[in-house]
């Protein structure tokens, strides 16, 4: 059963007359059913008598702000056992021109031709089939005996609406029609938020986070299961991140000033960040018996492919393949500049992680 | 019960969260006390005022620790960080040279320079061990523990304004590879090894004679050991006879020019070793006393052969600044203080403490120091490119 929890916390927020969202439901199973502002909850019936395997929805002339609202983290300490007061608040959604969350310019999230997807998927890979479809279909990698939820953001063909596509020739290169292309990209979301740290000492640090043009069409969470080595279901992942935002700025200067000249600004930041690669390096979440969390990317795994470990020609052209085909990850941090200073460009290019295990510890 | 032990709680203020999902029910606060957190994230601040000249002024900073344990292998095909124009021979910035130490120039007449402060290539963390043997290759993760991500603020005229952001480990080992072409930063080594490699470098045929040599061979049994740093590739100078306090995309790395060897030896012959190792233009005794930095192609971060309690380095760590920085040195090296750092991205790999002894990150014999460190493999079936 699918409730949409969504829409009545946003009103809370804006209030209803303010919000003139049109929230609209498609899916293989097209459930056209936009409404304004006072969508209501499926019951289960009205769902049971939908069948698919997905649910597609966008957000039209979205603005999200929590005005006054505030957050507050508790339980953060410093190195002294001080409870650090952490404030969250001025945190917006809306569309590029947004004047930093200033002016309630709306943002589509999704379109009815490009939404954002929930849906069950069978896995994409017949180990047993042609070589040449391993890695293509909806969820590649992942063998054809098992089901995936994934979750997606709008998906775009076009070299000029297709981020991650735009990135790489216009940023990590510079095609000739790049300048055409931003002409006629769509406008993106402006996000931002204000974090306040509160120390014991009465030191006192503000960080108010804007972004402009911010795109994640591209970008998807998969999530399946398997049997561990204990014959335990175990719950297995892949993330496949694509943000861009144009422009990244933060301010430290507090409500005490607001001068351009503390405030750190950054021409175009991009992520694309690959964790997990199907079956053959899954991302593993679990944790430990004393209450601490292990976020594992496994190493290349040949049984998924049914590969004779002991066989070293044949482990050989797994790794090839693995090397091959699992997507590497870009990271791009344009010019760091406050004022007339400057910490110039990152570039980090062709990230692959072969084996990650990250276990918490107390601190 | 207290608030702190479930960890991070978000209370919201001023939302009504008033739809529920399926049948998720509120935990009360007996439930809830069943429930015991981890202090996974800690923030800390502090202040420095102490500075001076670049580093003069107030500078206060956020460091956000994570209590975790981290084992990865990972690659990277190109790595580059500070990204803007620089001068060479202005703030420390050192130019091209060819293999021959030849500066390299523009059609403009100026030194040529490399257009990032970091740049690597092939850049991996860990290694794989028997990477030819598909069925037998085994990861050998690099390990980190507790990283942190830090900012620095300078307040000038009451403005507080964001000046740098670093990230680094507690502690850390295992090995770092990559082609170095562009080092900014400090990259600390130690060479270590017989005087008989030098003299048998140099005191061949009728130079066997000469007055060096007659000293080198009267002392070829004592063993010799030095600091190596990046240097000017041109000239052979290091950071303090350019004025500066590190070097900027350097891409040499060796003896700098007026640093000798020493010995721990005592007598007549071992104390003439200092006068008589000084090294001057990229030569100690007529052997070569300046390398590419790109022959050292895996550098093993801590104590090789010790487990990760006892051999890891502390202390190290990538940092961007869009002014002067002075970071604390969290090496434990006795006396340390600042590592003081300038607008650029910037690379610390120095001197570490551990087990009541200073370390360098690199150590390095007479014949390494030469030859240069081999890459340890970093994918299976083949050294780097994966």
């Amino acid at each position: 059963m699918v409730r949409l929890v969504l829409l009545p916390v946003l009103a809370a927020l804006r209030g209803v007359n303010e919000m003139k969202k049109l929230l609209t439901l498609s899916a293989a199973v097209v459930i056209a059913h936009s409404a304004n502002a006072e969508l209501q909850a499926l019951d289960d019936a009205e769902m049971s008598s939908q069948s698919g395997a997905g649910l597609g929805f966008a957000l039209q002339d979205f603005v999200f702000s929590t005005d006054d609202a505030s957050l507050a983290v508790t339980g953060i300490e410093d190195g002294t056992g001080n409870e650090v007061g952490i404030k969250w608040d001025q945190f917006y959604i809306m569309g590029e021109g947004s004047q930093n969350g200033a002016v309630k310019k709306p943002v589509d999230i999704g379109s009815y031709l490009h939404p954002w997807v929930v849906r069950s998927v069978r896995g994409s890979s017949d180990w047993d089939g042609d070589p040449a479809d391993f890695y293509t279909g909806d969820a590649p990698a992942i063998g054809d005996d098992v089901a995936a939820l994934q979750i997606l953001t709008d998906v775009y063909t076009s070299a000029a609406q297709n981020t991650r596509q735009y990135v790489m020739d216009c940023i990590f290169a510079s095609a000739g029609d790049c300048g055409q292309r931003a002409a006629i990209r769509r406008s993106g979301a402006d996000i931002g938020s204000r974090f306040t740290l509160d120390f014991a000492d009465g030191t006192n640090h503000v960080w108010n986070i804007d972004m402009r043009g911010v795109y994640l069409d591209g970008s998807g969470f998969t999530l399946w299961s398997r049997p561990d080595d204990s014959g335990q279901s175990e719950l297995l992942g892949q993330l496949n991140l694509s943000l861009l935002a144009e422009e990244f700025q933060i301010d430290t200067c507090g409500d005490a000033c607001t001068g351009t000249g503390s405030l750190l600004q950054i021409d175009q930041v991009y992520l694309g960040l690959n964790l997990g690669f199907g079956d053959m390096q899954p991302l593993k979440f679990s944790a430990t018996s004393d209450g601490n969390f292990v976020l594992e990317l496994s190493k290349p795994d040949p049984s998924s492919r049914g590969v004779d470990p002991s066989d070293r020609d044949a482990m050989l052209a797994f790794f090839n393949e693995y090397y091959a085909n699992a997507p590497k990850s870009d990271i791009y941090i344009g010019e760091i500049t406050v004022g007339n200073r400057t910490a110039g460009e990152t570039v980090i290019n062709g990230f692959r992680a072969q084996y990650l295990k990250a276990t918490s510890i107390d601190l | 019960m207290r608030l702190q032990d479930v960890g991070p709680v978000f209370v919201m203020s001023g939302l009504i969260l008033s739809a529920s999902v399926c049948a998720l029910e509120p935990m009360t606060d007996r439930d809830l006390s069943d429930v015991s957190g981890q202090a996974f994230i800690t923030i800390d601040t502090s202040s420095y005022n102490q500075g001076s000249g670049n580093w003069s002024g107030d500078y206060e900073f956020t460091k956000v620790n994570l209590g975790m344990e981290l084992e990865t292998v990972f690659n990277i095909d190109e790595l580059r960080l500070g990204r803007f124009e620089r001068e060479a021979y202005v703030d420390g910035t050192v130019p091209i040279t060819d293999d021959n130490r030849n500066i390299l120039y523009n059609p403009d007449g100026s030194a040529q320079v490399y257009d990032s402060d970091i740049i690597i290539e092939d850049f991996a963390l860990g290694r794989v061990d028997n990477h030819d043997d598909a069925a037998n290759a085994a990861y050998v993760p690099f390990m980190a523990r507790n990283p942190f991500i830090e900012l620095a603020y300078k307040t000038e005229n009451g403005q507080k304004r964001i000046s740098g952001v670093r990230v680094g480990f507690d502690k850390a080992q295992g090995d770092l590879s990559g082609d170095l072409i562009s080092v900014t930063g400090i990259v600390e080594g130690e060479i270590r090894g017989d005087i008989q490699v030098v003299y048998d470098n140099n005191c061949s045929g009728w130079n066997a004679l000469a007055p060096n040599c007659l000293l080198l061979l009267a002392s070829s049994d004592k063993e010799i050991y030095t600091q190596v740093d990046l240097l000017d590739g041109a000239t052979g100078d290091g950071a303090d006879r350019l004025n500066t306090t590190y070097l900027k995309r350097a891409s040499w790395f060796g003896v700098p020019t007026g640093r000798n060897f020493q010995t721990d030896e005592t007598g007549l012959i071992a104390s003439l070793i200092p006068t008589l190792t000084r090294s001057s233009d990229c030569e100690v005794l007529g052997t070569p006393a300046c390398f590419r930095s790109t022959i050292y192609q895996s550098i093993y971060i801590g104590d090789k052969g010790t487990d990760f309690e006892s051999g890891s380095a502390s202390g190290v760590f990538l940092s961007v600044q869009t002014e002067s920085v002075p970071w604390e040195d969290l090496s434990g090296v006795p006396g340390s203080d600042r590592v003081l750092t300038d607008s650029g991205a910037f690379m610390n790999i120095s001197r570490y403490q551990s087990g009541g002894e200073t370390k360098y990150p690199l150590y390095l014999t007479l014949e390494e120091a030469t030859r240069g460190t081999p890459r340890v493999a970093t994918c299976v079936g083949r050294i780097k490119g994966c």
